[in-house]
């Protein structure tokens, strides 16, 4: 019973934050708040669930802040130069490349995933900001209109943008929970060795595990520079440690074999929430990122509860 | 003479479970008390107890005449009772000396003062005889060194009075423990009580001058020494007579479907045949066993080459082919996700579940709830499991690295029916044990190895097929 509860507290968590701050403030269940919310929330989302792939085979990736930049003024460079299906195209390619990048020196080098990372979060945004002179790319005429236009238009008066992660979100968990790839990157990030003796690839599944990450940077590198109309080389910074941190504060185990997307998302919203509640009360926005901080060693230490309850 | 510990009527319960149901138990001055029973008998909770992990909910104890009720493990230890756990608790990357002081350092304003640490681990070294160099690194020591480090750890402070060992013969050769019991011997002479908990019952009878017995969180039975078998505690753990040792019918060989090279001669798996592989530690049984299901390069290059072969492989340490976490059905099914997948790539859920609900009832696993995490299953169960595994499909040889390690007489007898019900069916099956009984009772031709080469091979048809023989080709 009290296991059960646990389990669901990132939704218990979310739920009561929404309820607070809507009696707290009228302003949060405004039409356009929500909107503002969502849009906030959609990106670091399709981070978060890449995110939550690396962390469930056991590994860790910071350098998905550096692949949002890259993604995005690749993007950006390319479909100015060959459309916007070409760019976008471009964009997620990226993400894959770094991704594959990291998935090769944590399993080819056996590199500690922190450092293999971080080494990859350094060397692109340098590369970045090398390429681009670190100015934004927008062209002369701006980006094409289909794109500016996926960062603006509305489906059912939801944005694409939000589409965007929604889609997505049923791929990636019919992948986790209902592919024979799903069972043997929970397998693998819950035993490596275990794994590896039933037959798995553990190699193959903890790399693989790292281009769906760079994927999903990459997905939300172009997101980002259809909503800002731009690609922009300082983007994406501090979205690894939101990205952790929702994983986290949604249940996730950095020792690998435990998380769910569903709890990610919940983990993302938590933080978009608090964020957004902050602000609606005038808090100064340093109180938001001490506020930040407390839930993420909040969540933590309730990790650490449910496993001692367990033991 | 005033027993020195005594322990009446336990109980204790958790959730719905009771381990204990009214336990007693009475510990004299330098006595070796030997505790027996199956898994989830209720020793460990009656270990728990007596070094202060839980608190009884009813009954008590009392030490040397005083009544004790320990608050936790730092009033047990103080109270002289000493612990040397199945899992060791050392730092590897420390000295031994280290080790040996752990978290008691003595130190002057905040330095360790090193001569000291020296000088205090020699003296609990030497107090037991052991010749290791404390300067050394834990982690270079071998089990026995470690394990007797850790004893010389908890005797150093000199004010224990009874010794806890959780089966610690579990991963020691046999001289080893030999060395071990002569230890223990010297130490009972000095007044220190021992509590022997083992599964290996030739031990508890060799060492131990009473053995308690318990099944089901109660005490079953009390022998002193002289006065039962192996097959009296055996009897009274399961609570049912252990069938007579059948001499099994010699099988007719096969086609050979797996050869594994070792100098002096390959091991072969002959279909319908099972081969028994006899060693003491560091003969290289795991090693070749290892090496055949593809984990040492060569052929088959990796375990994933070997399964697609029809190799199935059970490893000595069911903590390295689990996933803990992962439901017994998954587990089950983990070498065969690429059987059990849609045309889309979708895990075929009712495949499996159809496969699993009729392996878990042929081998009686309990709980039969195959949505339940693997880590929730007792050791034999979760041995089981693994064993499942390559009853799916069409595995034609099994590697078994010590298959009955640590677990209880029902489960073992469960596991060495399954081979032998593997073997009938027409597969090969390659068997490595420390027991040789095991062995001689399962195997058509049993290989005795020593130091990584093939020393001698025993033949079921011959009359040097025997322990004696067996053993002597052993080096033991």
């Amino acid at each position: 019973m009290r296991q059960r509860f646990l389990d669901q507290m990132p939704f218990i968590i979310l739920a009561i934050l929404c309820l607070g701050t809507a009696l707290m403030t009228d302003r949060f269940l405004s039409a356009v708040n929500i909107s503002n919310v969502m849009l906030q929330a959609s990106v670091m989302a399709v981070v978060a669930m890449g995110m939550t792939y690396v962390i469930i085979s056991g590994g860790f990736d910071i350098s998905v802040g550096s692949t949002v930049a890259a993604a995005g003024c690749a993007a950006a460079v390319v479909m100015l130069e060959f459309g916007t299906g070409a760019g976008v195209a471009a964009g997620i390619a990226v993400g894959c490349l770094v991704g594959l990048l990291n998935g090769l020196l944590v399993t080819r080098l056996d590199l500690n995933p922190f450092i293999a990372t971080l080494g990859s979060m350094v060397v692109v945004r340098g590369v970045v900001l090398l390429l681009t002179g670190g100015r934004p790319i927008m062209g002369e005429e701006g980006l094409p209109d289909a794109f500016i236009l996926y960062g603006r238009a509305r489906l059912w008066g939801v944005p694409l943008l939000t589409w965007t992660p929604i889609v997505l979100f049923g791929l990636l968990w019919w992948v986790l929970h209902r592919s024979a790839y799903g069972k043997r990157l929970y397998a693998t990030g819950g035993n490596a060795q275990a794994a590896y003796l039933a037959g798995i690839n553990t190699g193959r599944i903890r790399a693989s595990a790292y281009v769906w990450c760079g994927a999903m940077a990459g997905v939300a590198g172009v997101m980002l520079a259809a909503r800002l109309q731009s690609g922009q080389p300082t983007s994406g910074e501090f979205y690894e440690l939101m990205a952790i941190a929702a994983a986290v504060v949604g249940g996730a185990s950095l020792y690998g074999g435990e998380g769910r997307l569903a709890k990610t998302i919940a983990g993302v919203l938590i933080i978009v929430v608090l964020g957004n509640a902050l602000n609606l009360m005038n808090v100064d926005s340093y109180w938001q990122r001490i506020a930040i901080g407390v839930v993420i060693v909040a969540a933590a230490a309730a990790d650490r509860l449910r496993h001692a309850r367990r033991d | 003479m005033q027993p020195l510990l005594t322990a009446t009527d336990l109980h204790k319960r958790f959730g719905n479970t009771l381990a204990l149901r009214g336990v007693s138990l009475r510990l004299m001055p330098g006595e070796a008390h030997g505790l027996v029973g199956e898994n989830g008998a209720g020793k460990s909770s009656l270990l728990k107890i007596i070094t202060g992990i839980y608190r009884p909910d009813s009954g008590s104890m009392s030490l040397a005449g005083g009544p004790f009720a320990p608050g936790g493990p730092d009033a047990a230890r103080a109270a002289g009772i000493a612990l040397v756990p199945q899992e060791l608790q050392i730092v590897p990357a420390m000295s031994v000396a280290d080790n040996l002081l752990l978290g008691r350092w003595p130190s002057r304003a905040g330095a360790v003062r090193q001569a000291a640490v020296q000088q205090r681990a020699e003296a609990a070294l030497a107090r037991l005889g052991l010749a290791i160099d404390p300067r050394r690194r834990m982690d270079a020591l071998g089990f026995a060194e470690r394990q007797a480090v850790v004893l010389a750890r908890e005797l150093a402070e000199g004010q224990a009075r009874i010794l806890i060992l959780d089966e610690p013969t579990a991963s020691l050769e046999r001289a080893e423990v030999d060395r071990l019991f002569a230890l223990l011997e010297r130490m009972r002479g000095e007044g220190l009580a021992v509590v022997f908990v083992s599964h290996r019952l030739d031990e508890v009878r060799a060492l131990c001058d009473r053995v308690s017995v318990l099944r089901d969180g109660l005490q079953v039975a009390s022998h002193a020494r002289g006065g039962f078998t192996e097959a009296d505690l055996a009897r009274d753990m399961t609570g049912r007579a252990l069938d007579a040792q059948q001499e099994a019918a010699i099988r007719p060989a096969g086609a050979e479907r797996l050869i594994l090279a070792a100098p002096g001669g390959g091991v072969a798996a002959r279909a319908g045949q099972v081969t028994g592989l006899a060693g003491l530690l560091g003969a290289g049984t795991g090693a070749l066993l290892r090496g055949g299901f593809g984990r040492a390069g060569g052929s088959p290059k990796s375990p994933a080459a070997a399964i697609a072969a029809g190799i199935g492989y059970v490893p000595s340490e069911r903590g390295r082919a689990l996933i803990p976490n992962l439901s017994v059905r998954d587990n089950i099914v983990l070498p065969h996700l690429a059987a059990m997948t849609t045309r889309l790539g979708g895990f075929n859920a009712a495949a499996a579940d159809a496969a699993v609900a009729e392996l878990i009832r042929r081998l009686d696993v309990r709980p039969p709830n195959p949505a339940l995490p693997a880590r929730a299953l007792s050791g034999g169960n979760q041995q089981k499991i693994i064993f499942a595994r390559w009853l799916i499909g069409r595995f034609h040889t099994l590697l078994l690295d010590e298959p009955t390690h640590g677990i209880d007489v029902a489960a073992k007898r469960a596991v060495l029916g399954l081979v032998d019900g593997f073997a009938a069916g027409g597969g090969a099956v390659i068997f490595a044990s420390a027991e040789l009984h095991e062995l001689l009772a399962l195997a058509d031709e049993v290989v005795a190895m020593r130091q990584g080469r093939v020393q001698e091979r025993f033949h079921r048809a011959e009359p040097r097929f025997t322990e004696a023989h067996l053993r002597q080709a052993l080096g033991a």
